[in-house]
């Protein structure tokens, strides 16, 4: 097993915890040769270790210059040689190691006997005491001071690896974290169908690499809201304000922002009154067309340098580049879906307004065919297609004469074969379009019935796909509910009968039985919504 | 040969170690220091012909030792590469009494680095790089 080593704060501990085995005294002194630490020793040889005499002398012998570092051991007196072995952080010296060598001449010098007398301590008890270690000839102590100097060098440049390494660790422990951030973001940016869900993955990652309390996005526009125009706001971490004080913040901000330069750094008066940050906020501006629509922000910057950087603009800049992405792709499909479905709502109107009868009669098939969709399970994106067959499904009849199709008496045989051209026309005018692909067994069998005795094709039961069964239902409702040139509408109740009674026969009976029980409010919404336009009213035609 | 000596001087010790090995591989000749002091001891003895500094370190900024670059008579010539975290901004009238001539974000790609150095000093890109 092995710990992490604690952060070094005594780099020569040990260097002097070596020596002391060897039996060499050492101290640990300031930079200005106040003993911090004395040799580790008991009884007289303890006392005379901290004598005032001696700890003079040594005080009076480290350099006050960092040029004037002796070279190896000087002499403190006679027999008691001395190390001082420097400490330097960033060149300056910090401290240093002193390592004493003594030979039996200390023992008899006037500093080690007026040394005693100062500590109180008997000169030949206190010789004995240290005998054992006074043996170093002056040869010996040279050899060793030069053995010291390599072994603080070798110290001193691990302790310069151990610091790079760790300055390595630290950036590549960050580079890491952003590149595990750019892969998230990369994946979740195919996950178009929700906007929130990707950009509370973008602030929570963004919070997660970097040391910052807290992020947020606002907008001042999104294309995934019923109504566009409601801002959008989203946060991670804990902000300082609310939704209220960012779009104060962001209406106050969002019209000098430059949004071609990246993120940007506030601390103006307007952050701390606004949003109540104490801090620096780093900005990343969100642009449409050139317009600034929006705001990516973070704050309370935390770790050893609260400073914001460049190191934490350019995770900013990662991730309001994804999300100014994101939010491009999301408006340009949005943009296509709405121009794809007004483009076929502006076909079926032309078809609708052919007869002055059908006028929204396409809109109200799709809103039921949908309904119905829904009720018995069908996906989102399914009834979201339903939706669109029942849009088109009539379009064929851009090919029957008006003639026919508003004729009010009864038709002839070749006047319903005209009629009955239409879904194969549909078919036809679509098959070109590969985005409506899927639609077309709807349109082409809308007129099928399960027993068979529909048009064009005569499919019967389940051999009808389930698309053309619910469009035949929803078509023919709303055909009977509504007035047209040849009968007056019919009255709900009537409708609902009917449908029962040709379930089986005309109708996917388990489909019908659903079909009776949908809500119809919204139909007659749209009912009431279509029929002012009318040119005749239904009344006049009922008589 | 070498193709010219860059002086690299940064208090966080990978920041030279990572570009030097760089510059080394490319045919630089390198020379590093911790701060902006011992920077100017370092050019004063080598007379490196490119320095790339960081801007915040102890003792001497990089602003500063570029400065006391453009003063010491045989190194007032000398272009300087400014390394920043701090989107420091070049203000007006500092290429003038400093010798820097470029302003680097960081963090930078040793490769980005390399470009610059190759640029200033390298006569173009050599082969080994």
């Amino acid at each position: 097993m092995h710990r992490l080593e604690a952060r070094d704060t005594d780099p020569h501990g040990i260097l002097r915890e070596r020596l002391e085995r060897l039996g060499i005294l050492t101290w640990r002194l300031a930079s200005d040769g106040r003993v911090l630490r004395a040799p580790t020793a008991v009884g007289v040889r303890a006392t005379w270790l901290c004598n005032p005499v001696l700890v003079e002398l040594l005080r009076s012998r480290v350099p006050t210059q960092p040029d004037s570092v002796p070279p190896g051991p000087i002499e403190l007196f006679r027999g008691c040689r001395v190390l001082l072995i420097p400490l330097r952080v960033r060149r300056r010296i910090s401290e240093w190691t002193a390592a004493m060598f003594l030979t039996t001449d200390a023992l008899h010098a006037d500093e080690f006997l007026s040394g005693c007398k100062r500590a109180g301590v008997d000169p030949v008890a206190t010789a004995k005491s240290l005998l054992g270690i006074a043996d170093f000839t002056a040869a010996e102590a040279s050899r060793m001071c030069a053995l010291l100097l390599d072994m603080a060098a070798d110290i001193e440049k691990t302790r310069r690896d151990a610091a790079s390494l760790d300055g390595f660790t630290q950036t590549l422990a960050d580079a890491y974290e952003h590149i595990e951030l750019t892969y998230g973001l990369a994946r979740a940016m195919r996950h178009l169908a929700d906007p929130p869900a990707f950009l509370r993955m973008a602030l929570q990652g963004l919070l997660d690499a970097t040391r910052f309390g807290w992020d947020a996005l606002l907008l001042t526009t999104t294309t995934w809201q019923d109504d566009v125009r409601r801002p959008a706001f989203l946060c991670a971490g804990r902000p300082p304000a609310d939704e209220a004080g960012f779009q104060k913040f962001a209406a106050a901000v969002l019209p000098e922002l430059d949004c071609e330069g990246g993120t940007l750094i506030q601390s103006d008066e307007r952050v701390v009154q606004l949003i109540g940050a104490q801090e620096q906020v780093v900005l990343f501006p969100i642009a449409r067309a050139g317009r600034p629509i929006g705001m990516i922000l973070g704050g309370a910057k935390g770790g050893e340098d609260p400073q914001v950087s460049t190191y934490d603009t350019r995770v900013f800049d990662t991730v309001g580049a994804f999300v100014l992405s994101y939010l491009e792709i999301v408006s340009l499909l949005h943009e296509q879906q709405e121009m794809f479905v007004g483009s076929l709502r502006a076909i079926t109107a032309a078809v609708d307004a052919k007869d002055s009868y059908t006028r929204g009669h396409s809109e109200r098939v799709a809103h039921l065919a949908a309904l119905l969709a829904s009720t018995i399970g069908h996906s989102e994106p399914e009834v979201e297609r339903i939706h669109i067959a029942g849009l088109m499904h009539d379009v064929g009849k851009i090919g029957v004469p008006e003639a026919v199709l508003c004729k009010a008496g009864k038709l002839t045989d070749e006047e319903f074969e005209a009629i009955k051209r239409h879904p194969r026309m549909g078919y036809e005018i679509l098959r070109g379009i590969p985005q409506l692909a899927d639609i077309l067994p709807g349109v082409l069998w809308h007129h099928e019935r399960f027993d068979g005795r529909g048009y064009p094709d005569g499919v019967a039961g389940e051999q009808i796909p389930l698309m053309a069964r619910i469009l035949a239902l929803a078509d023919t409702f709303d055909a009977m509910s509504s007035n047209r040139a040849y009968r007056p509408a019919m009255a709900r109740d009537r409708v609902l009968e009917e449908i029962v009674r040709v379930s089986g026969s005309q109708f996917d009976p388990a489909l019908a039985a659903r079909f009776v029980q949908l809500d119809f409010a919204e139909y007659d919404r749209m009912v009431a919504r279509h029929r002012p336009q009318r040119q005749h009213p239904p009344e006049s035609l009922a008589a | 040969m070498s193709r010219g000596t860059v002086l690299l001087v940064d208090d966080e010790p990978h920041i030279p170690l990572v570009l030097g090995r760089k510059l080394e591989g490319a045919g630089f000749s390198v020379v590093t220091a911790a701060d902006g002091e011992e920077g100017l001891m370092a050019a004063t003895e080598s007379r490196p012909d490119l320095v790339i500094t960081d801007l915040q370190m102890p003792f001497m900024s990089g602003v500063e030792f570029a400065s006391a670059l453009r003063g010491h008579a045989d190194l007032s010539s000398v272009p300087v590469v400014l390394l920043t975290a701090r989107g420091y901004v070049l203000p007006e009238g500092e290429f003038e009494i400093s010798n820097i001539v470029r302003v680097l974000a960081k963090p930078f790609s040793v490769h980005q680095i390399l470009e610059v150095v190759e640029q200033l000093i390298g006569g173009g890109r050599s082969e080994a790089a």
